[in-house]
């Protein structure tokens, strides 16, 4: 009997060691489905929204990210609303959503229209504190802008344009976005004017002239730029762009309409598209700020609204330059 | 016995075993299947629970569009029933958005469900504020408030439209992963299923062979004993099952075939013993009896008294009686002195002559004895007391009643390597059967041994037969009834006297 009794009882701890491991794999292997449907996740004290702008993706994702960074330190849920294949709303929408949704405060870049000036001043009277971002709107009650300094911007342009003049006659021309009514953009074409002018000398003739390009979802931007190579028409001797999408538009169209060298390019921001033309020397500068800064200080204007009840109305955040002298360390900064 | 008897039947009979076994393994193989079935049950529960969120945002949809339509119907007809329908939906929607998550958390659905319920609360305080300007008759304000009631309503779907798009992309996901780990689990089940059935299979093969196992050796055992080797050695059995029962019984029944054939042998060998002793005993009766006759007479007494005798009959000048006494007297010491050794064959001619003479003294010199004797007689050695017993056998038997012309003739002749001796009468005759009974030693006696002189026939016989070691040393010849009786002897030489005769000749 007992000879049997050996092999009977490994048999059956073999069998359950079986039966054991396999529910043990199959309940550890349906465990993670559960935890999808909602396991313990990270609270936190207050929800913020930051509403995207169409046809600036690269940069206000980087602006967002370091937000969002900052946002999670200080126990704060940050939202980003922008459009995409389900949701397609203006900038507008999205205000009303975030005033009926409740959140606790609203990071935006106002386009200047009565519409959401209107809107931001509802946020607010919903006790709902905004705070503007790249562009201002300060005749609404937002109750901080972190951006550049308009003037500021315009000097900095107008720098990189007088180190490209030509010993004759220099055409710029300025790109700047359409859907913008706001009065930043104007302020750094009358800064950046007044500069060239100003030190550009007698000799050196100088003619400036600004084209607003559209925006809008409906690819207009890239036409409208590729308009300007293909006319025929002279080509102007730097081409300023004051946003990163016409910078990058431009960029190609240098490339494709073997234009490179012809034409000097002063780009906005520093996307990796750019630093590689400015180290291809297709670009020949470009003016940039800290987006990381830009997003904390965002966050950090909200923060400190709710903690101290008041905050100062303007977060500067400093302008710099990368041409081919820098570009390889802005790269490695990055 | 009986006790042990019921214990064996009832723990750990085969049938037992053999049931416990089969139980164990169905027990095992039905544990087995509830845990899968039970696994895949839950499993299945899962999914379906998987795409249960879908289904609360479409309700959720749904009762959102109902109170939408019910507002607008308000405000188209303002009656009653709508605004029944009005606060009714109201009500319901307001329980279901309660259900929906307020917290702010790292998921991206729940903050979906958060805004989503706080946007349905902001419209529904628009919707309300809606329905009080209607009532109020303000028609400016409600058509405001409407129209931001309507675009919130598309907020909203569209928010939930978003959800629903993000719980079934996850949904998606889960439901793969249920669907590949019920695969997993099926392969699973099916290996667990197979190396349960080897491990169900090796048990019981092992268990039915330790069962059947003493069977087998008890197989190859029991040939051995049907061949004859009862020292085998058994399988040892601990089990008390009925195969242990059959080899102990077994067991049992060798050893007690053993026991009885040794017993078998022993009392054989004491019946044979016994046999011997009764022989033995036989033999020294005869002996005894013997020595009793002899002892009957004091030899010395008897030859000194027959010496006396001739003395006495010489004196009186009593020739004959003298000599008659005289050979009976040597007739005797003859007898006696060769009782128990060999003698020569001239002596024992010498005893047959004096026996003859004795008779034709008795019987009035009737008997006309003859005889033909061959000179190289001298040496030759031959059991003592052969002849006398046959010539005392032909008077006896062949002519003592018709004494006036009998006739004796004794022959005694050298052939090549034995002496042929004759004794031959013209007596009575025998008859085949009786030749035959006197030589197979079957013949009764018909006459009293006192008077004879006490050896027949079959002693001599006998003894021929175990001095030579040798049969048909002895035959009676008769042509029948009254016409007379030859008795024939041979005595075989020995190698020493063979070659003496043969240079004697």
């Amino acid at each position: 009997m007992k000879k049997t009794f050996l092999p009977a009882t490994a048999g059956i701890l073999l069998s359950l060691l079986l039966l054991s491991a396999m529910w043990f794999y199959f309940h550890e292997s349906t465990k993670n489905i559960e935890l999808q449907d909602g396991g313990a996740q990270d609270k936190y004290e207050r929800h913020y929204v930051m509403i995207g702008v169409e046809g600036a993706s690269n940069l206000w994702r980087e602006i967002y990210e370091s937000a969002a960074v900052r946002a999670k330190e200080s126990g704060v849920y940050l939202e980003l609303l922008e459009s995409d294949a389900t949701m397609d709303y203006s900038l507008e929408d999205f205000l009303r959503i975030s005033i009926a949704a409740q959140v606790d405060g609203i990071i935006m870049q106002p386009d200047g229209s009565s519409q959401v000036r209107k809107l931001i001043d509802e946020a607010w009277n919903n006790e709902i504190p905004v705070v503007t971002v790249l562009e201002d709107d300060s005749e609404s009650q937002r109750i901080s802008f972190v951006g550049t300094n308009s003037y500021q911007m315009g000097a900095v342009y107008a720098e990189e344009i007088l180190k490209n003049l030509d010993d004759g006659k220099t055409d710029v021309m300025v790109l700047s976005g359409a859907g913008r009514q706001d009065t930043s953009t104007n302020l750094t074409l009358l800064q950046l004017t007044n500069d060239v002018r100003e030190k550009s000398g007698s000799q050196k003739e100088v003619s400036i002239s600004g084209y607003r390009v559209s925006l809008g979802g409906n690819f207009e931007m890239e036409e409208a730029i590729r308009d300007f190579f293909v006319s025929g028409d002279e080509l102007p001797d730097i081409f300023v762009c004051l946003n990163e999408m016409i910078t990058e538009a431009v960029y190609q169209a240098i490339v494709d309409f073997n234009q490179v060298g012809n034409v000097d390019v002063i780009g906005y921001y520093q996307s990796d598209n750019i630093l590689d033309a400015i180290k291809k020397c297709t670009i020949t500068s470009t003016v940039s700020f800290s987006t990381s800064e830009m997003g904390r200080y965002s966050v950090d204007a909200l923060n400190e609204f709710y903690s101290l009840g008041h905050v100062s109305s303007y977060f500067n955040v400093t302008l710099k330059t990368i041409d081919a002298s820098n570009v390889v360390s802005a790269q490695l900064g990055k | 016995m009986k006790m042990r008897k019921n214990k064996t039947s009832g723990e750990t009979s085969i049938l037992n075993k053999i049931m416990w076994l089969q139980g164990a393994m169905i027990a095992f193989i039905l544990l087995m299947n509830l845990l899968i079935y039970f696994q895949i049950n839950k499993t299945v529960q899962r999914i379906d629970a998987v795409f249960f969120s879908n289904v609360t945002v479409n309700d959720l949809s749904k009762r959102l569009e109902e109170l939408q339509n019910s507002v607008y119907e308000y405000l188209n007809t303002k009656s009653s029933v709508a605004l029944e329908e009005y606060y009714r939906y109201e009500q319901e929607y307001r329980e279901q958005i309660e259900r929906l998550n307020t917290e702010n958390t790292d998921s991206e659905e729940k903050m979906l469900e958060k805004n989503i319920r706080r946007m349905s609360e902001t419209y529904l305080d628009k919707a309300n504020e809606t329905v009080q300007a209607k009532r109020g008759r303000n028609v400016e304000k409600y058509r405001a408030s409407y129209e931001d009631q309507t675009q919130l309503y598309e907020y909203i779907e569209s928010y939930m439209y978003k959800l629903n798009n993000l719980r079934f992309y996850i949904n998606s996901d889960n439901y793969q992963s249920l669907l590949s780990s019920m695969g997993t689990m099926e392969t699973l089940s099916v290996v667990v299923v197979i190396f349960v059935g080897i491990i169900c299979l090796s048990v019981s093969t092992l268990l039915i062979g330790g069962m059947i196992g003493p069977l087998r050796r008890l197989a190859t055992v029991a040939n051995e004993v049907a061949q004859g080797n009862f020292d085998v050695e058994f399988p040892k059995m601990t089990a008390n099952d009925e195969v242990g029962i059959v080899v102990k019984t077994f067991h049992k029944m060798v050893d007690s075939i053993k026991e009885y054939i040794e017993k078998q042998r022993v009392s054989m060998e004491n019946e044979a013993k016994m046999k011997e002793r009764e022989l033995s005993l036989e033999v020294h009766l005869k002996e005894a009896q013997l020595k009793y006759l002899q002892a009957q007479i004091n030899p010395h007494f008897l030859f000194n008294s027959l010496n006396a005798g001739a003395q006495l009959a010489a004196m009186e000048d009593a020739e004959k009686t003298g000599i008659f006494v005289e050979r009976m007297a040597d007739f005797f010491r003859y007898n006696v002195k060769k009782m128990q050794e060999d003698a020569n064959l001239y002596e024992e001619i010498e005893a047959v002559d004096n026996y003859i003479y004795i008779l034709n003294v008795r019987f009035a010199g009737d008997i006309h004895y003859e005889k033909k004797i061959d000179p190289q007689v001298e040496n030759i050695r031959v059991p003592s007391m052969i002849l006398q017993p046959l010539v005392e056998n032909a008077v006896t038997h062949g002519i003592r009643n018709q004494m006036d012309n009998a006739r004796i003739t004794l022959q005694v002749q050298r052939e090549e390597g034995q002496f042929r001796i004759r004794v031959k009468d013209n007596g009575a005759g025998m008859t085949e059967e009786r030749i035959q009974a006197v030589l197979s030693g079957n013949a009764t006696q018909t006459q009293k041994e006192s008077d004879s002189t006490g050896i027949g026939l079959d002693n001599v016989m006998n003894r021929l037969r175990l001095y030579y070691n040798k049969n048909d040393l002895f035959d009676i010849y008769s042509e029948g009834p009254g016409k007379g009786t030859e008795v024939t002897i041979l005595l075989p030489l020995t190698e020493g006297e063979a070659n003496v005769s043969d240079t004697d000749s």
